[in-house]
């Protein structure tokens, strides 16, 4: 594979690995959650049947939850951690909801609701990609930021965004190292 | 919860108190990871404030109006 990045300065490999030891927490959490959410989002033609059959059979030892707007949910599945997929019966049909347990009350609240299951483990999936969003450009501030303040005068840029881009694209280039497409999954 | 910890490396300001955190501080004091507090912030049950640069910050008040409403 034919590299077109010109080979870094001793400076640029200094920055580079200065970078690396400040922010190791993000470097360690960020892949982290990138592959829960990228794992997520393949398996929502699974979960969505898997909460449709939920649906299909009542049983009475069935989990009632009750969310912070009073509605009264019947847990399907545990998606994640204080994440579940919902449903409630109301005159039009079925209605399903991601509801969330918060991890400071006590309290349950929809995080989104639809008639349809796919639709509500998308749009679950939609708002963690904005997080994960909102968190790989705050990353990439405060890196800029690190670099202004170590290397005064010089242009880190280039560093500064190879470090990043590594780490919002570390995933996806573990799971197609083997393929030579992206997917072009992006946050 | 009324008090959070003050980390030692910081400045203290005039009142004694830090008046905002960073992202990481924010999940260290709240005992969780960093992509909660940034669902939080997305979802805009955390209010953040930006930097000069625009690093994001989460006010104290923020933080315990959290723990206190949630």
């Amino acid at each position: 594979m034919k590299n077109s990045q010109p080979r870094p300065s001793a400076l640029e490999a200094q920055a580079a690995a200065d970078i690396r030891q400040q922010f190791a927490e993000h470097l360690r959490q960020f892949p982290v959650s990138r592959t829960a959410i990228e794992h997520f989002e393949k398996d929502i033609s699974r979960l969505s049947l898997a909460i449709n059959m939920a649906t299909a059979r009542t049983s009475p030892s069935r989990i009632r939850i009750q969310t912070n707007d009073g509605a009264i949910w019947y847990k399907n599945l545990d998606l994640a951690d204080g994440l579940c997929a919902c449903h409630r019966p109301t005159d039009t049909g079925t209605e399903f909801a991601v509801v969330e347990r918060s991890p400071f009350a006590s309290g349950h609240e929809v995080l989104a609701r639809s008639r349809n299951a796919v639709d509500v483990l998308k749009t679950l999936a939609q708002e963690q990609r904005k997080a994960l969003h909102l968190w790989s450009e705050d990353l990439s501030v405060q890196v800029s930021q690190f670099l202004a303040e170590k290397y005064p005068g010089q242009d880190m840029n280039q560093v500064a965004n190879v470090v990043v881009q590594e780490l919002t694209h570390s995933i996806s280039h573990q799971h197609t190292r083997s393929q030579n497409r992206s997917r072009g999954i992006g946050v | 919860m009324d008090t959070l910890p003050k980390p030692e490396s910081q400045p203290a300001p005039v009142s004694g108190e830090r008046l905002a955190y960073s992202v990481e501080e924010a999940a260290a004091l709240l005992g969780v990871n960093y992509f909660s507090v940034y669902r939080l912030i997305q979802r805009g049950k955390l209010k953040v404030c930006r930097a000069l640069r625009g690093k994001l910050l989460v006010p104290r008040e923020e933080l315990l109006k959290l723990l206190k409403t949630e």
